[in-house]
């Protein structure tokens, strides 16, 4: 699963519609508005402005919807710098002003957003302080590390979108919305790839057919360190696709297995070991 | 493995701030005009971020280019063969590698499967002088990378083995997976830089050595440094089990010394695979796909092997192979770390 965190509604109205997202029914154990559908990959959850709420929207979600290292967290959203209003960029480098420190997403899955380097402040940036080629949030950086303890920098992305060159007294929510309205397309490729790309990795995983080494085990009497190796065994002639159920088949219609008791349960896993290896 | 949706290798690189001006830094950088580069503080700010995927990044590593402080020549360790050297070595002037080998321990050693390149060298030839001032020094240059791989980039094989020729009481080793024969024919030998290349049978190489030079591109290459005059050592090292492991280290025997003159050799070392229990449970969670990687292995004072039965019939049976053309005494294996 993929999710999208945005500060702000206008930030991500058009992704929702992309997507087909429902709002989904609040919940007193997670007071973050989420948007959703039974089969889409992607999830946009509202963080609200500011590093607190984004680092707890973040934290909130990875503990409610039981987020782990296989899911991905976005991060979409306006900016402000010197660039021409609408330009949309992927953050390779994000900067926490208050700290200094310094935190770097992995950039591997092929993009064509032009890539910058992203300050998060704690207050709106004014135009003077506005440095050159950098660009200026309030959420990129509390995302990234509230994010990084569940998952890693190849799982996260930072796509924004400039909506101010720091004159923004005068940015109105239409504004936004209208900025990443225009963005959506060039986001929408980038999270699709993001879906693609984690799933092809998520498919080739093996899985292991716990039902069968969990009764082999208990036919072995194995103690905790037998069934580790068990485990092991079965997980690698898998891997090698030997046939080790027919061998295995047979201990048991020869009535080796079930064993009658750990020795004899060890005894067979050695008869397993020398024939299958 | 790498796919069209991942960017290609080295398509973004990392330089730390203080060495932007540096020549070497300078040299490498335009090696990749279009890359993408990201000015960083310290290395360690990339390659040491929590929860990274080696895996991951090996579809699409990322350069960092860095200078190294603290030690830099490290005693060697005990899994690593020392050749009946006293005085055993090791330095990494680059971390981690261009190939992929499925069952590199650097998987589980490193947080990153991103590869630094440190271009402060001549720290390294300084520390190293140090060490030489008070005994003969055995150094393995490229036991955490493969120096030879990269050095179009870096032109190390050539500074190391200037250095080695200028100090008397230094033997190197420069242990490779590449198949390049021009830095043994552009380089003037040395007869304390030991070319060693790791060679593994077609079976392995193909299957678990992801981007290495094949075989024959190997053997052809430790031919190459050979007729150039560098030492060569081969290792069988690891060697990885499979179903018809006999025939296949047979057969990768008999394609060695066809082309090989055992008698030129300088040395070889046979030795199963064997890893840090800690390294190898890493690399079982990056890579749950991997056989190798998740062989049963028997655990043995915190180090993970072969059955007993299983590491004495395969080392055993490529030493009584490489015997046949090669002096014993010449033939290290690192169980025993006796002739």
């Amino acid at each position: 699963m993929v999710y999208v965190f945005c500060a702000f509604y206008g930030e991500c109205s058009d992704l929702i519609k992309h997507y087909n997202l429902k709002k989904r029914q609040s919940d007193k154990h997670y007071r973050f508005d989420v948007f959703e559908n039974e089969v889409s990959p992607v999830k946009i959850i509202i963080t609200g402005q500011g590093a607190v709420l984004a680092a707890s929207a973040v934290s909130g979600a990875v503990s409610y919807f039981g987020i782990d290292g296989k899911d991905a967290i976005i991060n979409i959203g306006t900016c402000a710098g010197n660039y021409e209003l609408g330009s949309v960029f992927l953050c390779n480098k994000i900067t926490e002003y208050v700290t200094g420190r310094t935190f770097y997403p992995d950039m591997l899955i092929k993009s064509s957003i032009r890539e910058g380097e992203i300050v998060t402040v704690s207050v709106p940036v004014k135009e003077n302080d506005i440095a050159l080629g950098k660009l200026y949030d309030m959420e990129a950086s509390a995302i990234y590390q509230a994010a990084n303890i569940y998952v890693g920098p190849h799982k996260m992305g930072f796509v924004k979108v400039v909506s101010d060159n720091g004159n923004y007294d005068n940015l109105t929510p239409d504004m936004v919305k209208t900025i990443m309205a225009d963005a959506t397309g060039v986001i929408v490729q980038y999270v699709d790839d993001f879906v693609e790309v984690e799933g092809k990795v998520e498919v080739l995983s093996s899985s292991l057919d716990a039902t069968y080494v969990n009764q082999l085990c208990a036919d072995l009497h194995c103690s905790k360190s037998m069934e580790n190796q068990v485990e092991q065994l079965i997980k690698y002639l898998s891997l090698e696709g030997t046939d080790y159920k027919t061998y295995i088949d047979g201990l048991y219609q020869e009535g080796k297995i079930p064993a009658h008791d750990k020795k004899n349960g060890k005894v067979c896993l050695d008869e397993i070991k020398g024939a299958l290896l | 493995m790498k796919s069209k949706e991942h960017y290609s290798s080295f398509s973004h690189i990392y330089v730390e701030e203080k060495i932007r001006e540096n020549p070497r830094v300078k040299r490498i950088l335009e090696h990749f005009p279009n890359s993408n580069r990201i000015y960083i503080n310290h290395y360690k700010d990339v390659f040491n971020r929590s929860k990274q995927s080696v895996v991951a990044q090996h579809n699409s590593q990322a350069l960092i280019i860095a200078e190294k402080t603290g030690a830099k020549i490290y005693e060697g360790a005990p899994v690593c063969q020392s050749f009946g050297n006293e005085h055993f070595y090791y330095t990494s002037c680059m971390m981690n590698c261009i190939f992929d080998c499925e069952y590199c321990y650097l998987k589980g050693m490193y947080p990153s499967g991103n590869m630094v390149i440190f271009v402060n060298l001549e720290e390294y030839f300084a520390e190293l002088e140090g060490l030489l001032k008070k005994h003969p020094v055995y150094l393995c240059v490229s036991y955490d990378a493969d120096l030879v791989a990269c050095d179009s980039l870096t032109d190390y094989i050539r500074e190391w083995i200037e250095f080695t020729r200028k100090h008397h009481n230094l033997t190197i080793e420069i242990r490779t997976k590449s198949g390049r024969c021009d830095l043994w024919e552009n380089n003037d030998s040395c007869d304390k830089v030991i070319a060693a290349f790791t060679i593994s049978p077609d079976v392995v190489s193909s299957r678990y050595e992801h981007f290495a030079a094949t075989t024959a591109e190997r053997i052809k290459a430790a031919k190459c440094a050979m007729d150039n005059g560098f030492p060569v050592r081969l290792c069988f090292d690891p060697m990885i089990y499979c179903r018809d492991w006999k025939h296949a280290y047979e057969k990768l025997c008999n394609d060695v010394f066809e082309k090989i003159d055992g008698a030129k050799l300088w040395d070889v070392s046979v030795g199963s695979f064997r890893i840090s229990q800690d390294y190898l449970k890493k690399m079982r969670r990056e890579e749950p796909d991997s056989a190798i990687v998740n062989f049963p292995y028997d655990n043995v004072g915190g180090y993970y092997q072969y059955p007993k039965g299983l590491q004495e019939d395969m080392e055993g049976f490529m030493v009584e192979k490489v015997a046949q053309y090669i002096s014993p005494d010449k033939i290290f294996r690192w169980e025993t770390q006796s002739k």
